[in-house]
């Protein structure tokens, strides 16, 4: 199963708080991958709620993402990202790089 | 990184009233994510005495983390159910002002301990929302949420019985 890594950059003037996090956890869950985020020495199990906002990431702060899973979760993940004005994403491009035709 | 129960959960939980005052439904909040049920399905109380800010455990467990903005915090149920525990809404562009927390990573707590203090005078001033809002948001499936009494009710801080969560076993 590819890993893929990437930088999801938080863009909501308040930080990762309840609302954004929210959001990222409920779509990383729905994308039936393993993903840690790792924020400093900090490092989160993406689809936990109460784990993503003990990074304590906030306005600007860039967040390491690490997907394990299909490349459809990394693609749902840009898709997200695109959409959601809370968050960036730059994905790593080695080999196979995680878009694909999109929806 | 922590280790928590990941199991579907059996044991029922009770939730009891997070604050005093009157008990709303999450459909009614002007939160999109708590309205839409986006974070997780729970209840909010809306405090009713606006010099009464004590926001306390609505079920026995340990405190997971607190938000450095002081306005809300995660706990983890002795049945291994993981709760938010939100206070108010909008709150977090207070950036802290206003909340005074009690609670601390790791804490035990028992349903009615006192977790954090709101100035519900200075949220309002500010021109945030004062219901607080308890969400189950671990994200298991086969849950069922079944409120014991009607959107409405007065309801007291770590007194009343709110809500019932069951959880359907993994086959």
């Amino acid at each position: 199963m590819p890993i893929i890594k990437g930088t999801i950059t938080v863009c909501d003037k308040n930080g990762l708080h309840a609302r954004p996090a929210g959001q990222l956890v409920n779509m990383l869950r729905s994308c039936g991958a393993a993903v840690t985020l790792t924020f400093g020495d900090k490092t989160a199990d993406g689809t936990k709620l109460f784990s993503v906002m003990a990074l304590g990431a906030g306005y600007g702060d860039a967040v390491a993402v690490t997907l394990e899973g299909e490349l459809t979760a990394a693609e749902k993940l840009s898709a997200f990202c695109r959409e959601n004005p809370a968050f960036s994403l730059r994905l790593e491009q080695n080999g196979d790089e995680g878009r694909g035709s999109g929806t | 990184m922590e280790s928590l129960k990941t199991d579907y959960k059996t044991e029922t939980l009770t939730l009891c009233a997070p604050c005093s005052g009157r008990l709303c439904g999450l459909e009614t909040l002007s939160d999109p994510v708590f309205r839409e049920k986006l974070l997780g399905d729970g209840l909010a109380v809306e405090p009713d005495d606006p010099e009464d800010g004590d926001i306390v455990a609505p079920a026995d467990g340990t405190i997971l983390h607190v938000q450095n903005t002081a306005h809300a915090l995660s706990m983890q149920t002795d049945g291994g159910y993981e709760l938010l525990i939100h206070m108010g809404i909008d709150t977090v562009s207070m950036n802290g002002d206003g909340f005074h927390v009690y609670a601390k990573p790791g804490m035990r707590v028992h349903t009615g301990e006192r977790l954090l203090h709101a100035d519900l005078n200075r949220i309002r001033r500010r021109g945030c929302g004062t219901a607080c809002i308890v969400l189950v948001t671990d994200g298991a499936e086969g849950r069922v949420f079944t409120p014991r009494i009607p959107d409405g009710t007065p309801v007291r801080a770590g007194k009343t019985p709110v809500m019932t969560v069951t959880a359907v076993k993994k086959p």
